[in-house]
């Protein structure tokens, strides 16, 4: 034997092969993950590929967020509800009949989004009476959406208050199409979404949205307002 | 009707010029009427219509709700009075764009160098990355608003895998190569 087809064959043993069984093993781990192992590989998979690649956000990632806290008042003081950093993770978003739950963070920057879930600087955080936005990533997160139905409670807990909503539907849609006066309009409601479909390896250019109303939770009052009800 | 150049214009100088003051969280009157300055439409000579999102009056709410933030009059007029003079110099420019890239490159530099002079005072900065066409406010080391779309991509992005796997690819055809080679010779 040759020493040329000695190191031919070392080199074929040492790295083609590897390299053909890692090809081999990713092709099967993505069949079975996009039609089996979704939910259970989700999670891990959103550590690696999340976000559109590498970012550059300048945002600070923190917590003013220590736990749930039960309201029982129907109003809550404004001096008790700081308007977060954006990063800063100031609740918890869940759905527990689907088994969703997440941090939730006030911004929805890339960085943000790879730590949790985030609520659109757009939008207003619960209990000031206008629609609430939250986003987070179709592998991780949120990739429990897929299973949500009209009727199902999602809770938003907060530091100083918990909000239930009921969905009321959902819409699939491109994301130019998106109103965002609902934004603007005077109405306690939850609007979730996510890139739809949900196990997509090409490009996606949807998103899956989910509305829900208010049933509970304090209203967040001012001073100018008398202090309550 | 967009955005870009216009939420520069306005965000930035309702941030810049809010004074930081005793608590007091709720919108007050002088705080709203800035609110309806930057909810305007601006139309340049050329008739094009520029404004904000309509949802971007609430990245400025949600900043002037801030306990440390309250605009009295006089603050909230000279802020009124900035947005208008920055709307006019967008006029005068007669951008027909919605992008801020779009901009010549001397006007948009001398619209960040204006507004990073005005919003020094308080500490705020502002920040365009071109590579991704996005503008950040930051107030006191934080970002407090930023120019981007309203609906994010949130879906998961292989494309790192599949440059990983193309490049795998290539390694594994060009072993055989070799390995094919290497026998003929012998």
């Amino acid at each position: 034997m040759s020493k040329r087809h000695s190191i031919g064959k070392k080199v074929a043993a040492y790295v083609g092969m590897p390299l053909l069984f890692w090809l081999l093993i990713v092709a099967v781990l993505a069949t079975l993950y996009l039609h089996f192992l979704h939910p259970y590989v989700a999670p891990i998979a959103g550590m690696f590929f999340t976000g559109s690649g590498a970012s550059t956000d300048s945002v600070k990632i923190d917590s003013i967020y220590d736990g749930p806290v039960l309201v029982h008042e129907r109003t809550v003081d404004a001096s008790l509800v700081k308007i977060p950093n954006q990063g800063t993770k100031y609740g918890e978003i869940v759905c527990e009949r689907i088994g969703l739950q997440a941090d939730l963070y006030f911004g929805e920057s890339e960085e943000i989004l790879k730590h949790g879930a985030g609520q659109s600087p757009r939008s207003l955080q619960p209990g000031f009476g206008y629609p609430t936005m939250i986003s987070a990533h179709n592998n991780k997160e949120f990739d429990k959406l897929e299973h949500i139905q009209e009727g199902d409670i999602i809770t938003v807990y907060t530091s100083y208050g918990t909000y239930e909503y009921e969905v009321s539907g959902t819409e699939i849609m491109e994301p130019h199409l998106f109103d965002d006066k609902l934004l603007l309009e005077e109405r306690s409601r939850l609007i979730v979404y996510t890139c739809y479909p949900f196990n997509n390896l090409g490009y996606i250019y949807r998103r899956f949205f989910v509305y829900a109303e208010q049933i509970s939770g304090p209203r967040i009052v001012f001073d100018s307002e008398g202090g309550g009800e | 009707m967009k955005k870009g150049m216009a939420i520069l214009l306005a965000v930035l100088m309702l941030s810049a010029l809010c004074v930081p003051a005793m608590a007091a969280s709720d919108i007050n009157e002088d705080e709203q009427r800035v609110l309806d300055a930057v909810s305007v439409v601006v139309t340049s000579e050329e008739g094009a219509e520029m404004s904000l999102y309509e949802s971007d009056v609430n990245q400025a709410k949600n900043f002037l709700m801030r306990d440390e933030i309250d605009l009295d009059k006089a603050t909230a007029d000279e802020i009124i009075e900035n947005i208008e003079e920055c709307f006019a110099i967008v006029e005068k420019a007669g951008l027909e764009t919605e992008k801020l890239t779009d901009m010549a490159e001397a006007d948009r530099k001398a619209l960040l160098a204006a507004a990073n002079e005005a919003g020094a005072p308080v500490g705020v900065t502002v920040a365009y990355d071109a590579a991704r066409n996005k503008v950040d406010f930051t107030y006191d080391g934080a970002v407090i608003a930023s120019v981007d779309p309203v609906i994010k991509f949130t879906g998961a992005d292989y494309s790192m895998l599949f440059v990983v796997m193309g490049a795998a690819v290539l390694a594994v055809i060009a072993m055989a190569v070799v390995v094919k080679k290497t026998a003929r010779a012998k």
